[in-house]
């Protein structure tokens, strides 16, 4: 009913890469995933750039995923806007800590097209109050949201 | 229909005091006033003391009556304190923005017995209508949905329009089935096992595009849906805690508050035993910050009797 979504497991010995896309869903289901993977003694790095958007059920589903992932062995990459704005909605989508790259959205008024741009978490803020070249026309972009509300997730603790 | 409305922490000069007043309503001022009388009333928490907060507080929480004809006015949008700090009381049924006279007067009218539908708030526009029986419909029906929607929309306000859909149909396909009895029949079913209605059951979705504003509706034909269970709903998922989710069997929880987050004013006519619908207005901007950046209103009216409770 959610629609779909891809996991793709690259894992070696002493470290498991996972790469999610498309929609996070009632049938978003990780059991794939080494289950030592997310431990001290194997790290997984998640790379969530792929994700087009996050239903109710399939937050839950990801909150049992990342529960059962210890703190510190773990790293989320290039989260799409979709993800980040959970992150700011729900109460422990991801520790702060583990969230190390995200994408902001901006929104070229000349021609409007939609861009997103990659950066470091703890840049992010700075890099939303700055002018970015739109990618099609050159022209200064806007950050396209609410920073209050797009990062609000940054100024909590993990819990 | 000539309207009677006590205004409490608003001063004589607001903007929705004059559009009453404009209207041929009948408006009385009070800049404390306690909640004794129980007509309708447009309640300004910025212009109460403290204790005045808590005592109207207390007030809709206590009294059905009291809660269902009080419109609490609120600043800003879904980020600001204003609206989530309402949410999280779970004592709010009427929420709109100071900067929005008409949509006062209009969810005023609705309190005191006016009619509602999609068509209340869209009355020109362009509707498209469409029908689910089964879990299996969702998908189809979000496709055509973005078709109708096109470019309208910037691409994540449309998406937050789907996936408002996407919830309040879910809601609807497993939440809101009751037996002969009463017993819910699907709640504590996994959203991935498939649901279908009996026949003639049916979920009734609606799509109007208007010149500001894009709405949707569903309605489902069991209105097993209580006032108390979508305030409580807001007020449980509202609170950034480890309640926020729901853990039983079923959903998980968020469908309403992740409705009210994706869109502009949400609306709950609740007709005990004959229907539910819940109405989503979007409204239609050039950039998602405009929408973000929006006021956030919601409403949930009680139909089971006149004048709008």
């Amino acid at each position: 009913m959610g629609g779909d979504c891809k996991i793709e497991i690259h894992a070696s010995e002493r470290e498991v890469r996972v790469t999610i896309s498309g929609a996070i869903s009632e049938d978003f289901d990780p059991s794939a995933i080494p289950a030592d993977a997310g431990s001290p003694e194997r790290k997984l790095t998640v790379n969530l750039a792929g994700v087009t958007r996050l239903n109710s059920s399939g937050v839950r589903e990801w909150l049992r995923f990342v529960r059962g992932l210890t703190p510190g062995c773990f790293t989320l990459e290039a989260c799409a806007v979709p993800f980040v704005q959970q992150l700011s909605m729900v109460f422990n989508m991801a520790p702060r800590s583990a969230v190390v790259s995200i994408y902001l959205p901006f929104f070229c008024d000349a021609c409007r097209l939609e861009n997103y741009v990659l950066v470091r978490s703890d840049e992010a803020r700075r890099t939303s109050a700055e002018n970015v070249a739109c990618r099609k026309c050159g022209a200064d972009t806007v950050f396209d949201d609410v920073p209050e509300v797009y990062f609000d997730w940054l100024g909590r603790d993990d819990a | 229909m000539r309207l009677d409305v006590l205004l409490v922490g608003l001063e004589t000069d607001h903007g929705v005091a004059q559009r009453l007043r404009d209207e041929g309503h009948a408006v009385t001022v009070a800049g404390q006033e306690d909640p004794i009388s129980v007509g309708t009333t447009v309640l300004d928490f910025s212009g109460l003391s403290e204790a005045g907060r808590d005592l109207w507080l207390h007030e809709l929480s206590a009294s059905d009556v009291r809660r269902a004809r009080t419109l609490v006015l609120a600043n800003g949008n879904s980020a600001s304190a204003g609206v989530n700090t309402l949410l999280a009381t779970g004592a709010v049924a009427h929420v709109a923005s100071h900067t929005r006279s008409e949509r006062v007067l209009r969810t005023l009218e609705i309190m005191n017995g006016a009619e509602l539908s999609l068509a209340t708030y869209l009355p020109a526009g362009r509707a498209s209508s469409f029908g689910v029986t089964s879990s299996n419909d969702v998908r189809g029906l979000r496709d055509e949905l973005h078709k109708t929607i096109g470019e309208r929309l910037p691409a994540r306000a449309r998406e937050g329009l789907l996936a408002t859909a996407e919830e309040l149909v879910t809601n609807a396909l497993y939440n809101a089935p009751v037996d002969a009895s009463g017993l819910r029949r699907f709640a504590h079913w996994s959203r991935r096992r498939e649901v279908t209605l009996t026949p003639p059951e049916r979920i009734d979705v609606e799509l109007r595009i208007g010149v500001d504003e894009i709405g949707l509706s569903v309605r489902d034909p069991f209105g097993s849906l209580e006032p108390y269970r979508v305030l409580q709903s807001l007020a449980r998922t509202a609170r950034l805690n480890p309640s926020q989710v729901e853990k039983k069997p079923g959903g998980a929880g968020l469908g309403i508050y992740f409705a009210m987050a994706n869109v502009g004013h949400l609306v709950f006519q609740l007709r005990t035993g004959v229907s539910t619908e819940v109405i989503a207005l979007m409204p239609i901007t050039t950039n998602y910050r405009e929408f973000a950046g929006s006021p956030k209103s919601f409403d949930v009216f009680d139909r089971r009797s006149p004048h709008g409770r």
